[in-house]
């Protein structure tokens, strides 16, 4: 059965992308995995998209007119003097990466104009939900990466998901963007009484451990997690140069040019801890 | 002074006389000056002749690259198999010429997700071979498809400048009129 899970924190920068990326490779390309991934980029800034499929491959979606995520939320928008279409779930995801024997990994691309549908919310956060049941029965797991603030958006992926994985920075700001996220999900579960998203964990990101600041927001992010009943994940994802390093290559940690053994063997420990969380 | 050649050799002492002082050059003179040590002395001048006579005096050439040779078991292959023969020579002409999997991380990655035999070699070339090796077990269909996944391994384009023209709706500049 299908995991669904949507990566969210309303703080930006906190790395949400660079996980999302990291764990579709994980589970799509580790040969004791091999599962078929979507990567769902909720965010306008498209910074999934720019990961995993760079300028040519992204242009050429921009340029055949293929539909994205902008389509999904766009799909019953009445244009005078154009022809309505009914949106193909299967038009909107792209392959990514196909491996053998094993796992697959598809992404349903973002784009800039998204950030339009904001102005015209109403309607329109059951939209995602509807379309991922059309094709989920396609993938083991379905990250959706969110954007950092709280909009339809987060609320389409809360109607989505079955968990949230909350990455956090633990920087001081980061701190209150947990708070943030607490309140988000109170609201949802206070407006959507029936649907219950569970909360999968906060995984520390780029920790480095020296810094007296970060063990000082640590200290304040587990107090509140600990307040609101919420996992913390044991293994924390390491400070390392290889993720950026790895976006510009569109490669994994693991693929990075030069990227540690040691740096790709934690990121694999968080992933696999991720796994035991969700039941995949 | 008789020759050009003796004022040569008066120069080039002086050049050493300055150089190692006064005192080891009568020493030497004094040994040279016996019969026993210039017997020697003649020897082996007349041997370190003979032996640079033999060396030839052309400079060093650089060994020109040997073009690698197709694998036999691909060879093989031409009469008992062609199809699959003509298949892996158009993928080992590419290999060899490095328009796909241009290095050995490419080829070991490649090798890795097709859930083939490792590569265990720190040359390229024997990753090829190795690789056309493995390939060459694989019924025609899969290796059709195996085959054409490479083309994906291209990540072509990941510039800041292609992304800034695709954020600020601008062509790249060869488009441009």
């Amino acid at each position: 059965m299908v995991k669904k899970v949507s990566l969210i924190n309303m703080k930006g920068g906190v790395g949400k992308s660079t996980i999302a990326v990291n764990l579709a490779w994980h589970f799509a390309a580790m040969h004791d995995w091999g599962k078929n991934v979507l990567v769902v980029d909720l965010d306008p800034q498209f910074n999934a998209s720019s990961y995993l499929l760079g300028v040519s491959k992204y242009k050429e979606i921009l340029d055949k007119d293929k539909p994205t995520i902008w389509d999904v939320f766009e799909q019953h928008t009445y244009t005078p003097g154009k022809k309505r279409s009914s949106l193909n779930p299967n038009d909107v995801v792209t392959n990514v990466r196909q491996f053998y024997d094993g796992g697959r990994i598809d992404l349903i691309p973002s784009r800039l104009e998204l950030a339009y549908s904001l102005k015209n919310p109403a309607q329109k956060e059951l939209l995602l939900s509807k379309l991922i049941s059309k094709i989920e029965n396609k993938y083991h797991l379905i990250l959706i990466d969110c954007p950092p603030t709280e909009s339809v958006f987060t609320t389409a992926a809360y109607l989505t998901a079955d968990f949230i994985l909350v990455p956090v920075k633990l920087e001081y700001l980061s701190a209150i963007g947990v708070s943030l996220l607490v309140r988000s999900m109170d609201e949802f579960h206070k407006q959507y009484e029936g649907h219950k998203v569970k909360l999968a964990g906060l995984v520390f990101n780029s920790t480095s451990d020296y810094v007296p600041e970060e063990a000082e927001s640590k200290k304040d992010v587990l107090h509140i997690a600990r307040r609101n009943g919420w996992y913390v994940f044991k293994n924390p994802i390491t400070y390392s140069r290889s993720y950026p390093k790895g976006a510009r290559e569109g490669q994994p940690i693991f693929r990075t040019t030069y990227s540690r053994y040691s740096q790709w063997r934690k990121f694999s420990k968080f992933a696999n801890e991720f796994a035991q969380r969700i039941g995949l | 002074m008789k020759t050009q050649r003796e004022l040569d050799l008066l120069v080039d002492l002086v050049k050493l006389l300055k150089k190692y002082g006064p005192e080891p050059f009568e020493l030497l003179a004094a040994s040279i000056s016996s019969p026993e040590m210039s017997q020697h002395l003649s020897t082996i001048l007349t041997q370190v002749a003979k032996i640079d006579h033999t060396i030839p005096k052309t400079k060093r050439k650089t060994k020109p690259r040997k073009k690698p040779s197709v694998p036999r078991s691909l060879t093989a292959l031409k009469k008992v198999e062609p199809e699959k023969y003509q298949l892996l020579m158009n993928l080992y002409t590419d290999l060899i010429g490095k328009t796909v999997l241009p290095t050995l991380r490419d080829i070991k990655e490649f090798v890795a997700d097709c859930k083939l035999p490792q590569v265990r070699t720190k040359s390229r070339q024997k990753a090829v071979s190795s690789l056309i090796g493995s390939l060459i077990k694989l019924p025609n269909e899969q290796l059709t498809a195996k085959i054409q996944s490479l083309k994906k391994y291209d990540i072509g384009d990941r510039s800041l400048e292609g992304w800034s023209n695709i954020i600020l709706n601008k062509q790249p500049r060869s488009n441009k009129k």
